[in-house]
């Protein structure tokens, strides 16, 4: 494989991009002045890939929710035993994680790097599924969901996406239900594994103390040969309008915590440009230097929990203002306000400026870390950005294109309120 | 330029603790005081550290001040809490940009410690107070976290834990106190901590970056001068408290899943080579993949999504917590139980050690990759006789035996068991 480089002599940072005989895209940025390495093995393939076909098959095959995960979990063992106990020889750190458009295997360490490759290499495209070991981990899943159930984070944010989307798969829970993954057998976990583990979906990162040709060259070891598989999901349709403005649920809190969520079009990824002017205008808005992110924590309206994001990935995207709140419905109220207001009177361009600096000195401070490199690059090996596009996007960025965005996105029609409110 | 260490004495009981390395693309100064820890003044802490960073003389309006921090390419400063052993730590610090990437070379480190020193010692006051409405908003602020504990059952069943075990000692105080000593403190208490905390206790000032902090501590500890301290010495010193029986507290809430948190005592003044037997004993028992609680209670007998041991090594802890079916619980106990009495026994193989060795070895090693892991790691060892480095941990782990481990596990008895069951109906 011959890599390319791609540089950013200002930063003083470069990484390599490699693509395998199978599609497979390998993304390196060696930082031989630190002690570790972060290396993760990806799939594009996460709970919003519920109903799919390949190609020659005429029916499209729904599975049971929550089914990406439990395969992640499941991925870890072998006939042989477990791959945890594999990476306990070689002393690194190891875990995965499964969201909304991909399914992550990762390790960190500082010594030994090329085992625990191996090891990753290895487990990952090998799945061993059996009935046995598929019904020891509902105990454990079922477990993992209850604990979600408790966690008010994580159902404020679900009723949200319920309460923004009809049928956009990224509504369905990541774990699934205690129902729906009783439903999962050895069979569907290969049937998932052979669609979408299929290297030409799937990405490699490896960011740190690393020598970028041993990382190449081992791919080409063994990563294995495989045939490219064309995967379609199931269309669905997704209305503009939202499935309903409020949701509410008690759960023992000592305030109501809140998401005022406002849909957004999305087709495939949005464009970082967008991603980064959206992200931009926020700051604009309710960042800690705004007057009124200052006004509602001075009448006890948010406290330091409160803040605003974009909530976006592969075909959905919103904005997403949370936080914890006496009276959520008054703070949105105060926030839409707001919004009107900054329309008609437009950005400063002094504050324009501020911001700017920020997300520029932000985006540098970033590299201090070698995962977080690492994630940075997982989202582009799923998104197809490059890891220097950004800072092209902050230099060449305009109060005009903000205030365009400022002018578009506000929809409160698309808009839906979840809280979890207290109980009494 | 590899890493380098160095800590000196500034002044009386102030440290300066230079970590001197080019690989990060920031500049880090915070200060740490030492303080006590009881409810009281867990109150007045929490409170000083959200007025120090709310506003300063020089920016009187929050607004202003951020407005200042997005200035200096949006450094992050931030002043907060934290617990070591008995006692709780004032840590103020600014990170930002390195020199070298300011884009019309500003000075950033210099303005950077004017920054820092505006926040600490001239915060915005009127004839000598803070103003009332700065003072109520940090005060509803602290309330509001501290009522917030309970949103995170897991946390909030650890703390609940120690709460219980160690209600005698300052190790059992919530950082922020309680709701009743933070509603009842004012703003005169708050201006005297203040005065108080900057003469007499002992500071730390810590420097991650490529260049000599010599101008920094200077600057630093001329505030300090002018001011005039009579600074307090810290040793603390560990003694072991043998429970004369097992506590248990059980609560009840609308939970789906139910929390077991188990705490131990271990007297770890009888624990060779710097409490390390101590940690790698907790590590094969509980802290990780290959580890007792993972293999047996959570893969084997399947009871639960999570079944960890943590170390609070000042005081010689195990706190083990489990996220657990409520009909499960008593079994998940006993399963927990079993697993230390075999590490008791010495049933563990020459295959875990090794594993647990290279898992520390490799997580020392990688302390010095972010400037904020570098900082825990001294402070965490803030009261250690000897200052351990990352590389010396490395070689004093490779020493220990399974003689050492099965001693250390021998020193773990059973102090509190707090339960969180899920309502009748809820689960």
């Amino acid at each position: 494989m011959t890599p390319q480089c791609i540089t950013h002599p200002e930063l003083g940072e470069q990484y390599l991009v490699a693509t395998h005989n199978s599609g497979l895209k390998i993304y390196i940025c060696e930082k031989k002045n630190f002690s570790g390495c972060y290396a993760v093995f990806g799939t594009k393939y996460g709970s919003i890939d519920n109903a799919f076909r390949t190609k020659g098959q005429a029916e499209y095959t729904v599975v049971p929710e929550g089914i990406a995960h439990f395969l992640e979990h499941k991925l870890f063992e072998s006939e042989d035993g477990d791959a945890f106990s594999r990476y306990a020889k070689t002393g690194a750190s190891a875990n995965a994680y499964t969201s909304f458009d991909r399914t992550c295997y990762l390790f960190s360490c500082s010594d030994h790097f090329e085992e625990s490759f191996e090891i990753l290499l290895d487990f990952v495209q090998h799945p061993y599924f059996t009935k046995e070991t598929v019904e020891k981990e509902q105990g454990i899943i079922s477990q993992e969901i209850s604990m979600y159930d408790d966690s008010p984070d994580w159902m404020v944010l679900f009723n949200a996406l319920e309460g923004l989307y009809h049928n956009n798969p990224v509504r369905i829970n990541i774990a699934g239900t205690a129902e729906t993954i009783a439903k999962i057998d050895a069979d569907l976990l290969y049937q998932c594994y052979n669609t979408f583990y299929n290297l030409q979906n799937m990405f490699i990162v490896v960011t740190g103390n690393v020598d970028a040709q041993k990382v190449l060259s081992m791919c080409d070891r063994y990563l294995l040969d495989t045939a490219p598989i064309e995967v379609t999901t199931m269309p669905y349709e997704e209305p503009k309008q939202i499935v309903r403005a409020y949701t509410e649920l008690a759960m023992p809190v000592s305030i109501p915590q809140f998401i005022w969520g406002i849909k957004l079009d999305a087709d495939g990824y949005l464009p970082l440009k967008d991603r980064t002017e959206i992200s931009m205008l926020l700051s604009v808005l309710v960042g800690q230097q705004s007057p009124l992110y200052h006004q509602l924590l001075n009448e006890g309206l948010i406290n330091k929990d409160f803040g605003a994001s974009l909530f976006d990935g592969r075909n959905y995207a919103c904005i997403m203002f949370s936080g914890e709140s006496k009276d959520p419905q008054l703070v949105v109220n105060r926030l839409q306000q707001a919004i009107i207001q900054l329309q008609k009177d437009g950005i400063a361009d002094d504050e324009f400026q501020l911001i700017r600096r920020q997300f520029y000195g932000r985006y540098m401070m970033a590299f201090n870390n070698v995962e977080g490199i690492g994630d940075a690059l997982t989202d582009c090996a799923c998104d197809g950005s490059g890891l220097f596009d950004e800072a092209e996007i902050i230099q060449e960025a305009t109060r005009t294109d903000l205030e365009h965005q400022l002018k578009t996105l506000f929809d409160f029609n698309r808009s839906t309120l979840s809280v979890i409110k207290p109980t009494t | 330029m590899h890493l380098t260490t160095n800590r000196q004495q500034l002044a009386a009981e102030i440290t300066g603790l230079d970590i001197r390395t080019d690989k990060f693309k920031t500049k880090r100064i915070s200060l740490s005081f030492v303080l006590p820890l009881n409810e009281t003044d867990a109150s007045l802490a929490s409170i000083l550290a959200k007025l120090l960073s709310r506003s300063t003389a020089a920016y009187p309006d929050p607004v202003a001040l951020h407005r200042k921090l997005l200035s200096l390419y949006g450094a992050h400063f931030a002043a907060g809490v934290i617990k070591v052993g008995d006692y709780q730590l004032l840590n103020m610090s600014i990170t930002s940009l390195a020199d070298r990437f300011a884009l019309q070379k500003e000075p950033l480190s210099e303005e950077c410690t004017e920054f820092l020193c505006q926040a600490l010692f001239r915060p915005h006051m009127k004839d000598g107070s803070f103003l009332p409405q700065d003072f109520d908003i940090c005060q509803r602020l602290l309330i509001e976290s501290i009522e917030s504990t309970i949103n995170d059952k897991r946390k909030y069943a650890i703390s609940q834990m120690y709460k219980t075990m160690c209600k005698n000692e300052p190790f059992g105080v919530e950082l922020g106190g309680t709701i009743e000593t933070a509603s009842q403190i004012t703003s005169e208490q708050v201006v005297s901590y203040w005065e108080n905390m900057l003469k007499t206790a002992p500071v730390v000032i810590t420097v991650v970056g490529e260049d000599s902090p010599a101008p920094i501590y200077e600057t630093i500890v001329k505030e300090f001068e002018n001011i005039g301290r009579n600074p307090t010495s810290i040793h603390p010193r560990f003694q072991f408290q043998k429970p004369a029986s097992v506590t248990v507290k059980e609560e009840t809430m609308q939970l789906a899943q139910g929390k077991l948190v188990m705490g131990f005592r271990s007297d770890i003044s009888s624990t060779q080579q710097d409490n390390l037997s101590f940690r790698m004993m907790c590590d094969i028992f509980g802290g990780a993949p290959y580890s007792k609680l993972f293999t047996v209670v959570r893969e084997k007998m399947s009871l639960c999504y999570y079944c960890a041991a943590r170390i609070q090594s000042q005081k010689g802890f195990i706190c083990v917590d489990s996220g657990v079916d409520s009909s499960n619980i008593d079994a998940a106990k006993e399963g927990i139980l079993t697993q230390l009495a075999s590490m008791q026994a010495g049933d563990f193989d020459r295959a875990v050690i090794e594993a647990c060795k290279m898992s520390m070895a490799d997580s020392a090693k990688g302390v010095t990759d972010t400037p904020s892991s570098i900082e825990a790691w001294y402070l965490n060892r803030l009261f250690d006789h000897n200052l351990v480095s990352p590389e010396e941990f490395i070689e004093k782990v490779a020493a220990i035996t399974k003689d050492d481990l099965v001693q250390a596990a021998q020193n773990v008895v059973l102090d509190t068991v707090y339960v969180l069951k899920g309502q009748e109906g809820s689960q």
